[in-house]
């Protein structure tokens, strides 16, 4: 979540699912919350029984929106239109809560003299390069500085680059602020022109909500913002996955900054993750480009080919993030042990460098051209669940082996057999080389661990009884190859094959089926000294000399002793307790549960309100005290100020008022200086396939999205007549992802029996068809048949002067099980988010016809 | 046909689809400084046919420096695919290191003298 990073300064949701019952005013968008989250959803009901509004802003009137007071009809893609309306709506009606925004955010500094806005630039900022489709941030720095972003890639794309890893400018002095907010190049007046023409009628325009409507939602979340209520913001796949969804987020993370909204219970920023452990999945990522604990990956093009050039580049002179050196060598020694010495740079020349963008889409690309051989899936269904599937389809054809884990048969483990390519003809399988492994997984009763769930909980689960058969846990199956490659390569003298050789591998097996001790990895994930073993308590007891080690350093605290596993604690709060359940199970980072909650003070340390009250100074104490884990360090007096005389660094160059500690500055960034590759303030674009034009700017869609050009991926341009719908894809509450562990469990493939694509009466009608009806949907990627389901819940838009028809399919569905039909994500292309790479599924182009495919095309379901 | 003529016929083919994916890289490369994505997809499968027929006759002729030189071609093909798919701006530069190293590679192929 760069967005909230970028922000913020930590990509993770920012409070505690069961703090949004203290919310006045929740404010849902981007999610059918009640549907795909239903066990955080209760919250929102909580709230809304203590007399908070509910707000649902969403394309289809769903479960959410019936549970909701305000339901506000929003086209697919036009979210950051309707944001920026809101934000716009605050500034002008001077409804920022100006206290907290003037202290705690950077809406008083001055930007560099070099920025130019999108107003200037007809939809681009300054420093975009059209060749390479990137930007360059020299102009977005606050004047004089170059300001290091919390993100995992800390450093700042500047010409020449090593400008934009000199980040010694932010020791010398706070940057340079204009507290009367005159200065033309302050935040604030970047701001006020940047959002000028998103008003009430430019919603509208774009959106099709009612302006009514949209003055309805405004009024309500900024009456109830400000010292003495909290609005928060649940979202989820709907704002992420467009070519702008970081920015749609980051709209949401400003409008909060603006109004106080952070740090303070019932305020925040709800991100519900997609499912079970994708935050624990990005806090020790699958991700490309990250390390454990959000620490960089190393890159072949900077100045990275030294552990110390690494760490000079990419850790930050001010702020907790100055103390990067600890988490990388402390990760160091966990994964390398005593092979990790000062001397050969902990391991440090054992990871890999990156050159390229190698997230999951680009790879798809790469196994079609054949450049890649092997393919391990676990837990993943990407015949159904992938954008662009038959092309999925052909990047699997093009393998040499494909290795899949899983709890049944899926799609794509069978892709050579029974795949849509084999079943249209389009290839035989005896013309697929891709020798397939297909191995069976346990299910979670059948294993212990734990999941980081949405609000970075870390919970541990017990293994209950064993797997049948042949299933194993994915630990098993990790160890044991590992163990196996690790022999395979004892006696191995080539350089390359040193790092296997260090990898400490050395987890206590269990019981007949040697199962690794899910405790000793989340032991060594916590982290321990390295001459005795002691467990660490703290992520602050880190060492850069060494002398500990900590496979993922925010996770320090969760196995705190040699006995003791806090992510094991099932204790609740008194059912009337304010406080925040601090027994039950571990958050990281250091068990808070509301993150930034310094910024629930004010800047002399005193609650904003008794009604909202979290972390307040305690002034005889001399340190931080309340309902939570101060955010902040314990003991530093809210009147503390820097001393710049001598260069101040780390987390002494952060004022005593300065809330949001993981940024450079301590601030809440409402204009992000760097960190973000498409802008430093959101900005209205069309989806890249879109049957209107951008009516806010010549610029039609996002300049710095990830899109791949390739036979097979073809797009559709801007209001192609032969694709005039919007096309959104979504999930059921009895279907899980891609559908593969609900689909073969009768008791909820019975639920939703069938395949079906949602669509408005008035399309409906112009093209003829009933509900039950046969349709036949459309793009330049492929066609499925599907049966329509004619409902209200969808109602076409008014765009400009132009109806648009929305058009919506769960994607849960495929081609085996009790419960199938066609795989919606067929229709996809595989295009990306500028920022995460990640893959548009919530608006793109498509057409719809009455009638069935060919016999030859159509689908054989297997049950 | 000879085992010897077998290894004539092999080289040659391998010169070929060298020749081949050299182009193909030229072609990308010439696209500068616009990303020309089909070029890219081109170059990058002609070095993957490349990098096969090298595999096949490694196999059949393995020779001192085998994993070497294949190890620098999957450098060579790294690149180009970093080329494709950049984290920031396209390394055109390093792309031309890599045409050169990829020159480099097939000169340096024992048993083309034959």
């Amino acid at each position: 979540m760069p967005s909230l990073g970028a922000t913020f300064g930590r990509g993770a949701a920012t409070m505690a699912l069961w703090d949004v019952a203290n919310a006045d005013c929740v404010f849902v968008m981007g999610s059918n919350m009640a549907e795909n989250h239903p066990i955080a959803f209760r919250f929102v009901i909580e709230a809304q029984r203590k007399g908070a509004t509910v707000i649902h802003a969403d394309p289809r009137f769903t479960r959410t929106s019936a549970l909701s007071g305000i339901h506000a009809p929003v086209r697919s893609g036009s979210d950051i239109a309707f944001l920026g309306g809101l934000i716009r709506y605050v500034i002008e009606n001077d409804l920022w809560f100006r206290e907290y925004a003037m202290n705690y955010t950077n809406i008083s500094n001055i930007i560099e003299d070099g920025f130019q806005d999108t107003e200037e630039l007809d939809g681009v900022f300054s420093g975009y390069d059209p060749d390479n489709g990137i930007y360059r941030q020299d102009t977005w720095q606050y004047k004089g500085k170059m300001v290091p972003p919390p993100l995992p890639d800390h450093q700042i794309a500047t010409d020449p680059p090593e400008l934009g890893r000199d980040f010694e400018s932010m020791t010398q002095g706070p940057a340079e602020r204009d507290p009367t907010l005159q200065h033309p190049n302050c935040v604030y007046q970047i701001l006020k022109r940047h959002y000028a023409r998103y008003t009430p009628e430019m919603v509208e325009a774009a959106t099709g909500c009612p302006k009514e409507t949209f003055l309805r939602v405004a009024e309500t979340v900024t009456r109830n913002s400000g010292r003495e209520r909290t609005t928060t913001i649940c979202y989820a796949l709907g704002w992420t996955q467009h070519t702008h969804g970081v920015q749609v987020i980051r709209a949401a993370a400003l409008l909060q900054g603006l109004l106080g909204n952070m740090g303070r219970p019932g305020g925040g920023i709800m991100a519900l993750r997609g499912h079970a452990s994708i935050q624990g999945s990005t806090d020790i990522p699958t991700l490309f480009d990250t390390l454990p604990g959000y620490l960089p990956q190393p890159k072949l093009f900077r100045d990275h080919a030294t552990l110390e050039g690494y760490l000079r580049s990419e850790t930050p002179t001010t702020g907790w993030w100055a103390n990067t050196p600890k988490y990388v060598i402390s990760l160091l020694k966990a994964w390398y042990g005593d092979a990790a010495t000062a001397e050969n740079e902990y391991g440090y020349q054992h990871l890999p460098k990156l050159i390229g963008d190698a997230s999951y889409e680009p790879s798809i690309l790469n196994m079609v051209d054949e450049a890649i051989k092997g393919h391990f899936i676990m837990g993943q269904n990407p015949a159904v669940g992938a954008g662009n599937s038959l092309f999925v389809e052909e990047g699997l054809s093009k393998l040499e082996w494909l290795v899949v884990r899983d709890f049944a048969m899926t799609e794509t483990a069978d892709f050579w057999n029974n795949g849509q390519r084999v079943q249209r003809g389009t290839i035989r399988p005896d013309q697929i080389g891709t020798e397939v492994f297909f191995l069976p997984a346990a299910m979670p009763g059948e294993k212990e661990g734990t999941f980081t769930n949405t609000t970075r909980l870390v919970q541990w689960h017990d293994h209950v009884c064993d797997a049948p058969g042949d299933s194993r846990s994915d630990l098993w199956f990790i160890y044991h190859l590992g163990r196996r490659l690790k022999a395979m390569y004892a006696d191995s003298q080539e350089p390359a094959d040193q790092a296997l050789k260090d990898l400490t591998w050395d987890y206590p097996l269990q019981g007949d089926r040697m199962e690794p001790s899910a405790e000793a990895v989340l032991k060594e994930i916590n982290g321990y000294t390295t001459a005795d073993r002691k467990q660490i308590a703290k992520f602050a007891d880190l060492k850069d000399d060494g002398s500990t080690a900590s496979g993922c350093w925010i996770y320090a605290g969760a196995f705190p002793t040699e006995t003791h596993n806090a992510t094991r604690s099932r204790i609740p709060d008194a059912p009337d307790a304010t406080s925040g359940h601090h027994e039950w199970a571990f958050a990281w980072p250091a068990n808070r549960r509301t993150l930034y909650n310094r910024a629930s003070a004010d800047p002399e340390g005193k609650p904003w309100s008794e009604r909202k009250k979290m972390i307040w100074w305690d002034e005889e104490g001399g340190k931080w005290t309340g309902l939570d884990v101060p955010d902040f360090v314990a003991n530093k007096r809210p009147d503390y100020q820097p001393d710049w005389s001598k260069g101040a660094r780390g987390m002494d160059a952060l004022s005593g008022s300065d809330p949001f500690i993981m940024t450079a500055d301590g601030r809440c960034a409402i204009f992000a200086t760097s960190g973000l590759k498409d802008g430093p303030l959101p900005t209205y674009y069309e989806p890249v396939e879109s049957p209107v034009k951008n009516l806010f700017y010549g610029r039609q869609f996002n300049p710095t999205a990830r899109i791949w050009r390739h036979e097979g991926n073809e797009l559709h341009a801007p209001q192609d007549p032969r694709f005039p719908h919007v096309f959104t894809t979504y999930r059921l509450t009895e279907m899980h992802c891609a559908g593969i562990s609900t689909r073969i469990m009768p008791h909820t493939a019975e639920l939703q029996p069938e395949a079906f694509v949602e669509i408005s009466p008035e399309l409906a009608e112009e093209i003829g068809i009933r509900t039950l009806d046969w349709t036949v949907l459309s793009t330049l990627r492929g066609e499925i048949e599907v049966k329509a389901l004619v409902t209200e819940r969808l109602r076409p838009f008014k765009i400009g002067r132009k109806q648009v028809h929305l058009i919506g399919m769960p994607w849960v569905f495929g081609w085996k099980g009790y419960a199938h039909g066609a795989a919606a994500n067929t229709l996809l292309a595989i295009t990306g988010d500028a920022n995460t790479g990640i893959n548009v599924t919530k608006a793109l182009t498509c057409n719809i016809r009455a009638g069935r495919l060919p016999e030859a095309l159509r689908l054989v379901t297997e049950t | 046909m000879s085992a010897a003529d077998t290894h004539v016929s092999a080289a040659d083919a391998l010169a070929g689809l060298h020749a081949d994916a050299l182009a193909r890289m030229d072609a990308a490369l010439a696209g500068r400084p616009h990303n020309d994505g089909n070029a890219f997809t081109a170059a990058t499968k002609a070095l993957s046919a490349y990098r096969e027929a090298l595999i096949q006759a490694q196999r059949e002729h393995p020779a001192q420096g085998d994993r070497d030189r294949l190890s620098k071609l999957s450098a060579v093909i790294a690149m180009v695919i970093a080329g494709h798919f950049p984290l920031g701006a396209v390394p055109w530069a390093e792309l031309d290191k890599a045409r050169g190293w990829f020159v480099d590679l097939q000169s340096a192929l024992p048993g083309l003298e034959v």
